[in-house]
């Protein structure tokens, strides 16, 4: 079973159409990977999707780095569980 | 409120427009729609769960049985609107589509997309990035704007002796550094948005530290090359610069220090400043040491109005910004 980064990682590589490998934990999504400021909520909402989670968007939007979400997601799973 | 916005309401009256307030779970905003429509500034769509927003109503003693309600997480046009915007948003998934759409803020601007709203009012409960987001990804910037912007409205109560009168200032709250293509649609908007709300002819002046070159700056340059990119977009209204703020605005000043012809000059109306910095410092500081009327900011550059409040708004303040939402639709 995937874990949540590496689905993480897929998901971002779809949106923002870019290599998985170019994607680290430090990569930042905008000034690293390109996504426009407006994209990220696109990017909550395709991450709500395929964890089946809802999230806080005032605290989803301070998340600047892969790493930082993938710690971000796995604490609303937790907490939905 | 003053003569000026007395005269806004009054237009909004006659064209009755259709604004969209997704918020419709705040108490403050369900206050404002009574407020417009009984007053038939505009016709108000509130979003939210029904009987939430009869109860809030009821507790703030305001009728909103006139006033169209929809509930974003039910609405039978949901999957409608989740395949308008895959359309315009190819990387993004029927699925995920749907739950942005389902988010009051998406739905709003959708609603106002597909036609069946005029214009959004939000940002009571969310911050402007949110607001900005929604309206770029759903509806999306004017041709030629590369980014969003905003324009205050500064009634001085006696401008040179002369009575009230009214200048557009632009951009106050939304770029913080503009290069010169964006402050050169900025400009263009501001233009636009004051002959709007105002009536009057826009004589747009791109201020600086400098006057037609009387200073030798990179941030000179940026000004001029800003004028020609307005230029570029052709405006049916005049716009000149580099100008000093006084060689803008007075004309003896002008005629002392632009040697040049200029329509603008000594007469300018419309105020595009450098920077947020100055745009925003100028307009704080003409509200309080000369006693003007502030109004707005008003968002521009999305292809259909959609406006930020503040947090810490009041009903008053949502009226006031419908109205000004109402006229630019």
């Amino acid at each position: 079973m995937a874990t949540v980064k590496e689905q993480l990682v897929k998901i971002v590589a779809e949106i923002l159409e870019m290599k998985i490998d170019k994607i680290e934990d430090q990569s930042r999504f905008v000034e690293d990977l390109d996504a426009e400021s407006i994209q990220s909520i696109e990017l909550m909402a395709a991450f709500e999707e395929e964890f089946d989670i809802e999230m806080d968007e005032d605290e989803a939007m301070a998340v600047k780095t892969v790493g930082d979400a993938v710690t971000f997601i796995t604490q609303c799973i937790e907490e939905q569980r | 409120m003053n003569d000026l916005f007395n005269r806004l309401e009054s237009r909004a009256k006659q064209i009755n427009k259709t604004i969209v307030l997704p918020e419709g779970e705040d108490e403050r905003i369900v206050v404002a729609a009574a407020r417009l429509h009984a007053s038939g500034i505009a016709r108000p769509v509130l979003l939210g769960i029904p009987d939430k927003i009869y109860a809030i109503a009821e507790s703030a003693a305001v009728d909103v049985s006139g006033v169209s309600i929809f509930n974003p997480s039910k609405d039978e046009r949901l999957e409608k609107m989740a395949a308008h915007y895959c359309q315009a948003r190819a990387r993004v998934k029927e699925k995920v589509a749907l739950r942005l759409v389902k988010k009051p803020l998406f739905f709003g601007c959708m609603l106002v997309e597909m036609g069946d709203a005029d214009g959004v009012v939000g940002g009571a409960t969310c911050t402007t990035t949110a607001v900005l987001q929604a309206a770029g990804l759903v509806i999306g910037y004017e041709h030629g704007v590369p980014s969003p912007s905003s324009l205050m409205l500064m009634q001085v109560p006696d401008f040179l002796n002369q009575g009230p009168k009214c200048f557009g200032y632009a951009d106050p709250a939304v770029t913080v550094d503009p290069t010169a293509e964006e402050l050169g649609a900025i400009a263009v908007q501001s233009g636009h948005n004051f002959r709007r709300f105002i009536g009057e002819k826009p004589r747009v002046a791109f201020l600086s530290f400098s006057s037609k070159g009387s200073g030798s700056h990179a941030r000179v340059t940026k000004i001029q090359a800003a004028l020609q990119a307005a230029l570029a977009l052709e405006p049916d209204f005049p716009m000149d610069g580099e100008f000093q703020a006084d060689a803008a605005i007075v004309p003896r000043v002008a005629a002392q220090k632009i040697k040049v012809e200029s329509k603008v000059a000594g007469q300018a109306n419309v105020l595009v400043f450098p920077d947020l910095d100055s745009a925003n410092i100028a307009y704080k500081l003409t509200q309080y040491m000369a006693g003007a009327e502030a109004i707005g900011p008003v968002l521009q550059g999305f292809r259909k109005p959609v406006n930020d409040l503040s947090r810490g708004c009041i009903a008053d303040d949502i009226v006031k910004v419908a109205i000004l939402t109402a006229l630019q639709a």
